[in-house]
């Protein structure tokens, strides 16, 4: 398949722009190589996992996914993420009551971490943890950029775009969100 | 709340594989050690079961689907075997199911095993795996201690416990665990540990440390169950009741809504409450005899205690650095070695827990035994990740306590 872009690329507002630039120098050219694909290591079994995107609950959950798209529930007010037909306060039973609710733009504080040197991660150790965003809503996420020590519970993070995965079996590359300390992704 | 099952069901006889790396058997293998010893307690025929409970987490890993694996191991008579499946508390499932049949009138005699041959997938700690397609698109795909790693910077937030305090008692834990499981024949780790090591080993995910982690292993276990009347008419004498069972599932509330404060396990306060409340307890800390929780992690098992109500909200790492759950303190927890010494067979693990409490109770527990006659044993099952899991309290005693 080929693809044409058009001059809508050039469109990509501040904003956006916002959510994809901030990230660490790093000098380390053994991790240029890697993540470039030029350098071949031995991943360990847990790098095995097929990571096979269903093209169709991509397209389906394409707001929850690519736009970080929750819900805010026109019965009760409550702000969850993702969107489900029931909500989580189950005040109201009724269905299909949340609205969309983007949370990109929300600050969130860090409720509870760690630093995971099991899990397979490329930029080891893989750094996650639940996040309080400001306004309401909640999500378990990867933190990018951080350093050794930096996080703590309360720290203040902010959400940019970011690769998830990759399919290699497939050559698929997986987009979503993570959380970057707020000073870093302000500098 | 419904009348409950209290009494209206008796354990027959149970048994329990050699926990380990069995690289010289399989899960059929696993299953007939377990089931062999439990028909022989039981004083029954093989023909006279009525129903069966085969208890799996990992689908494919040398069992396969259905209870047919357990069906043709076993050469059961023709019969109904249900396969269950609930992460960690998948043995425990198994167990209700045929505690559940028998209650019901549904079956005279029913059986509950529970297998996971895991080493044969060649990993340190449990295998990674999908949580279905929606999750692998928004949710991380950490690894088991590091989801149950945030308990512990979220818990000593809150109570604004000092990092190597909560190390220390944490390690304490593990330590307490070690010293149980060397003297139990069929754990897997039978090596005691002293702090420094606990204290000073490689880091897996912060703070837990590897012998922060339960270990991973093969294993079966097993239970015969029936009703008290014919556990009588067989001339048992005395007879292990089942006093409660109890399981809860998070609907979503921690993971979604802003209410949780990600210090301790919502669904293991719930079932907790329930199975206190099914078996007529009302004072958990005196009641209770010993425990057998789930301690995948060292941090789980000091939460868990205040979840279950043994020690006052935030004060449970003082509790445990007392020692009030070593195996000569006032409510003992693993006394078995735990999920620390036996590892974590999935399917297995809440069967091996109820053994412990079964052999407690009857006296049989050799050199691990407490002398205070046990009443209520307490075993505890958790899945999942803390912020979205399974959660099972069960307690057994004597009939008519």
């Amino acid at each position: 398949m080929v693809f044409e872009t058009t001059g809508l690329l050039q469109t990509v507002n501040e904003r956006q722009a916002e959510f994809i630039a901030p990230g660490l120098p790093d000098s380390n050219y053994a991790r240029y190589l890697f993540h470039r694909g030029l350098l071949d290591i031995d991943k360990g079994m847990r790098a095995e996992l097929d990571e096979k995107q269903p093209g169709t609950s991509l397209a389906r959950d394409r707001k929850t996914v690519l736009g970080l798209i929750g819900g805010k529930c026109s019965e009760t007010g409550v702000v969850q993420y993702p969107k489900t037909e029931l909500g989580v306060s189950t005040v109201s039973r009724q269905t299909g009551t949340l609205e969309d609710y983007p949370f990109a733009d929300r600050e969130a504080k860090v409720l509870s971490f760690t630093a995971d040197r099991l899990a397979y991660s490329p930029d080891p150790p893989g750094y996650y943890g639940m996040v309080d965003f400001d306004g309401g809503g909640r999500m378990v996420v990867e933190f990018a950029d951080v350093e050794d020590g930096e996080v703590e519970v309360g720290k203040k993070m902010r959400m940019v775009f970011r690769i998830k995965a990759f399919d290699e079996l497939r050559g698929f590359r997986k987009y979503f969100w993570k959380a970057i300390p707020v000073q870093r992704g302000d500098s | 709340m419904a009348r409950g099952i209290k009494d209206k069901v008796a354990i027959l006889g149970m048994g329990c594989a050699r926990f380990g790396e069995r690289w010289d058997t399989d899960a059929d293998g696993l299953m007939v050690e377990a089931f062999e010893e439990a028909i022989a307690d039981a004083g029954i025929e093989v023909s006279q079961l009525d129903a069966a409970w085969l208890g799996v987490g990992f689908d494919a890993q040398n069992v396969g689907p259905s209870g047919i694996p357990a069906a043709i191991a076993l050469r059961l008579p023709d019969i109904g075997v249900t396969k269950v499946e609930n992460y960690c508390a998948s043995g425990t499932e198994s167990l209700r199911g045929a505690v559940y049949a028998v209650a019901s009138g549904a079956a005279d005699i029913a059986l509950a095993i529970g297998v996971e041959k895991l080493k044969d997938t060649g990993y340190g700690g449990l295998p990674t795996r999908t949580r279905g397609s929606r999750w692998d698109m928004i949710g991380v795909t950490g690894s088991a201690p590091g989801n149950f790693a945030q308990l512990a910077s979220a818990y000593g937030a809150k109570h604004r416990i000092d990092k190597s305090d909560l190390k220390r008692a944490m390690a304490h834990v593990s330590v307490k665990s070690h010293d149980n499981g060397a003297k139990n024949p069929k754990a897997h780790l039978r090596k005691v540990i002293d702090i420094d090591k606990a204290l000073n080993a490689p880091m897996i995910a912060e703070p837990l440390g590897l012998f922060d982690c339960c270990g991973v292993s093969d294993g079966a276990a097993c239970a015969i169950v029936t009703t008290p009347e014919i556990a009588k008419s067989l001339g048992k004498t005395d007879i292990v009741a089942i006093k409660a069972m109890q399981v809860v599932s998070s609907n979503g509330w921690e993971m979604q809504s802003d209410e949780w404060d990600g210090s301790y396990l919502h669904t293991t306060r719930l079932a907790a409450k329930k199975a206190y409340e099914e078996a007529g307890i009302t004072d958990p800390r005196r009641q209770v005899s010993m425990t057998e929780v789930h301690d995948c992690f060292s941090i789980t098992e000091l939460i868990t205690m205040e979840d279950l109500f043994i020690s006052e909200e935030g004060q449970a790492w003082k509790d445990v650095l007392d020692g009030v759950f070593d195996a000569d303190g006032k409510v003992p927890c693993q006394i078995d070695g735990g999920l620390k010494c036996f590892g974590h067979p999935i399917g297995a693990s809440g069967l091996r827990m109820v053994y412990e409490n079964y052999l407690q109770l009857l006296g049989r527990a050799g050199e691990r035994q407490r002398k205070d006659a046990p009443t209520y044993c307490l075993s505890h099952n958790l899945g999942g990740m803390p912020s979205q899991n399974v959660s099972s309290v069960s307690i057994i005693g004597p009939l008519g306590t």
